[in-house]
């Protein structure tokens, strides 16, 4: 038994639609595995992502606007399911958002062999 | 005298029934398969207001005459939100980075020789051709002082290994050769990193660059 490469090539297919939102955030705790989502999420920042898919991998891209986020020291991103349960949660250094500038974050997610 | 084989049956029966367990035992192979789910880079860029009109932003938020942090006039409307992208941070799970080809988010194209196959997520380089990334590492306020590099290819003895560091201003340092899945102290330890692999004869494709820092 083996698992084929179209096999993973469709897994990442199928995971590109599953993952449809992404958000940040101003918490700093450590992640942690049993994070149920970010610590302080920021509402306005809560946007549908682009999803591509190339091989085996599927990239995800956000967009905060130059109207959302603003006033804020963004310092964690997640990816989101339909039901709302999160993906992953990542710690960064603090973006301190203003007017001038949207922000794009890209994601990426690939299905491997074991 | 007639043979005894119904006998015999009935005694190898009963034998079989009270014998002790034999001692040959099947053995049962067990093939795991697994499906890694890989959380890749996570790479956040930032793009300039342009001269598109921004309410309430000091620049942008002007209306009559004025430019806005491009420097063109500000117009109501319009869609421009410039062309500067700054790339302002580039994380990676647990401190490795994990690159599989199938995007060129990462990979340098206009100095990289080889040729990368996206839907394969592979690159390959002959002899005398060059892998060049793009920044792989870039974690402000966050120097990188030891990196270890893992090339996984189908020939990686005529593979060489390069990573450097840059400035948060992007002024790179030199080139400096690794080891492959060695530890190893950069000379200037800097908030950014790239890697390269040169190929110094025949044809080798790579599938996969890791590089684990701290």
């Amino acid at each position: 038994m083996v698992l084929l490469n179209e096999g993973l090539e469709e897994a990442a297919t199928q995971f590109g639609g599953l993952i449809t939102k992404g958000q940040w955030g101003t918490g700093t705790a450590d992640p942690a595995f049993t994070d149920t989502g970010l610590g302080s999420a920021i509402p306005d920042t809560l946007n549908s992502v682009g999803s591509a898919v190339s091989g085996r991998t599927v990239q995800f891209t956000h967009t905060t606007a130059t109207t959302e986020g603003n006033g804020y020291a963004l310092t964690e991103y997640e990816l989101r399911f339909a039901n709302g349960d999160s993906l992953n949660r990542v710690l960064t250094a603090g973006i301190n958002k203003d007017s001038s500038y949207q922000i794009q974050t890209i994601t990426s997610v690939t299905f491997s062999r074991g | 005298m007639a043979p005894v084989y119904s006998d015999a049956k009935n005694v190898q029966r009963t034998r079989d029934e009270l014998s002790p367990e034999p001692s040959t035992h099947e053995v049962y192979k067990v093939k795991s398969e697994i499906i890694n789910v890989e959380e890749g880079p996570t790479q956040v860029n930032l793009i300039g207001g342009g001269h598109a009109f921004i309410i309430g932003d000091t620049t942008n938020g002007v209306l009559g005459t004025a430019n806005g942090v491009d420097g063109s006039q500000i117009t109501l409307g319009t869609a421009s939100l410039g062309t500067g992208t700054s790339e302002y941070y580039i994380f990676n799970p647990s401190n490795l980075f994990n690159e599989r080809f199938n995007f060129t988010t990462f990979v340098d194209t206009t100095n990289s020789t080889g040729t990368q196959s996206t839907s394969a997520g592979t690159y390959t380089v002959g002899s005398g051709e060059i892998l060049y990334s793009g920044n792989v590492i870039y974690e402000p306020n966050t120097n990188i002082y030891r990196v270890k590099v893992y090339v996984d290819a189908d020939d990686d003895t005529l593979l060489t290994a390069y990573v450097r560091t840059l400035t948060r201003a992007g002024s790179a340092y030199p080139w400096e050769p690794v080891t492959l899945s060695t530890n190893y102290e950069l000379t200037t330890p800097e908030e950014k990193l790239q890697y390269r692999v040169d190929c110094s004869g025949g044809t080798a494709e790579i599938t996969r660059v890791r590089i684990k820092y701290s």
